[in-house]
């Protein structure tokens, strides 16, 4: 059949929320994902294609993530950020993760944490 | 009047210390006289009428010394006119205007000094007035406290991202986190911020990695495999084959983007537990591609209308 491809929009019209030129089949927007991309440093080109399968990989990893969550959650109801942090915590290809999601701490811990540090560099002094 | 050049102001500036003062400045008392040339080599905090030579004339008068900065002061556009005696921050450091307040309050200090002083024009208000309304250097650089913001300044080199820039929209990504967990579940909005702060590193993870590939084989150009490559070595292998899958049914909507209608669409599940992701396309003109992939085995059902 062959018909001039149409926009996204008028093709699913029952599906509101659809950014206009937006690939049809991907909940993320592609603009933002090449932004975060030439971020990098010496990133040159970035085609369409690769743009498409690395914001497919993070729709993917999206729902990996939560779902890991959930799995270490202690309230099946409610994903909250410890769970989140464990998850990260535990699994070892997440270890990228392990600064952008610390662990929580008490106060008292981080003060005895600072205390320790300033200790182990009284030497230096 | 000269003013100061570059060179004798970066040289007064840069070796400024809180007890020592090169030559350049000429008196560091409270009760200045026009013209002295008695060398004091202390510039210390709380100094008033301290006068500033550049290549042998005063160029300027520091009214206060409330700051001594090591930093070597920068050259600003304009520069500013130093004919009338008062003072400027040179520096960019400071997000100071010592113009306008101290003027007023040098006037009254320093009436009888004057005369004795290199000050041309200088008569009672014409000063102020000339001053007011002449060219007024709004000597406005960076804070010290601003170097800490300068990641979150718009520049036009993409590196550095406004904030909003640099995660995804976290309305769509807690719509796909959702995805992954009961539809009872609630997520909390830490947990949703933070997912959001991950997704972008993850992006910029991925992307590091192929972006080294590329470079080793001397190509500019990141291409999918380059993207599949690195999610394999960061230990997504998982990914790999339903992107595999995801990449050839792109490949082919573009291509047959005329014939077809539209780019391919369809449910994406992927079941990490076993190895197994489906891909469903059931919006492809009159025909429904069931693609299924399984551990070690490839098994593609392809129904063509």
């Amino acid at each position: 059949m062959a018909s001039p491809s149409k926009s996204p929009t008028s093709q699913n019209p029952g599906k509101p929320g659809r950014l206009s030129g937006q690939p049809s089949d991907l909940l993320l927007p592609t603009h933002r994902v090449k932004m975060i991309m030439k971020s990098c440093p010496d990133v040159e080109t970035v085609p369409q294609e690769t743009l498409h399968l690395i914001t497919k990989a993070t729709e993917l990893f999206i729902q990996y993530l939560a779902k890991e969550a959930h799995n270490k959650a202690s309230d099946a109801a409610a994903l909250c950020y410890d769970d989140l942090a464990m998850a990260v915590h535990t699994l070892d290809h997440l270890d990228f993760l392990r600064e952008t999601v610390p662990q929580k701490i008490t106060y008292a811990e981080a003060k005895q944490l600072m205390i320790e540090c300033d200790n182990k560099f009284e030497g230096f002094l | 009047m000269k003013k100061i050049s570059a060179k004798s102001r970066n040289k007064s500036r840069s070796e400024c210390t809180p007890d020592c003062l090169p030559a350049t400045i000429l008196a560091a008392t409270e009760e200045h006289e026009g013209g002295g040339d008695a060398a004091t080599p202390t510039l210390q905090l709380g100094n008033v009428g301290v006068k500033v030579e550049g290549e042998g004339q005063v160029v300027g008068l520091v009214e206060a010394v409330e700051e001594v900065v090591d930093e070597p002061w920068e050259e600003i556009t304009p520069p500013p006119d130093l004919s009338q005696g008062y003072v400027v921050d040179l520096t960019q450091q400071f997000n100071r205007i010592f113009v306008q307040s101290t003027f007023d309050s040098f006037k009254e200090k320093h009436q009888s000094c004057r005369g004795g002083s290199k000050m041309e024009g200088a008569e009672g208000d014409d000063i102020g007035a000339s001053f007011l309304t002449s060219e007024q250097y709004m000597v406005e650089g960076h804070s010290v406290h601003s170097q800490q913001n300068d990641d979150e300044e718009k520049e036009d080199v993409p590196h550095v991202l406004r904030e909003q820039d640099r995660f995804l929209p976290i309305a769509n990504v807690a719509r796909i986190m959702k995805r992954g967990i009961p539809k009872t579940g609630k997520i909390a909005k830490d947990a949703r911020e933070c997912v959001q702060e991950c997704v972008s590193e993850f992006i910029s993870f991925v992307t590091s990695e192929a972006s080294d590939r590329c470079h080793q084989e001397k190509r500019k150009t990141i291409n999918g495999e380059d993207i599949l490559w690195a999610m394999n070595a960061l230990g997504f292998e998982n990914y790999v084959e339903p992107l595999k899958i995801y990449l050839q049914k792109f490949r082919e909507s573009t291509k047959g983007e005329k014939q077809m209608e539209g780019s391919v669409e369809g449910s994406y599940e992927v079941d990490f537990a076993n190895n197994m992701a489906t891909f469903t396309a059931d919006h492809v003109s009159q025909s429904e591609i069931v693609c299924t992939y399984g551990p070690g085995q490839v098994t593609q059902q392809f129904t063509l209308g």
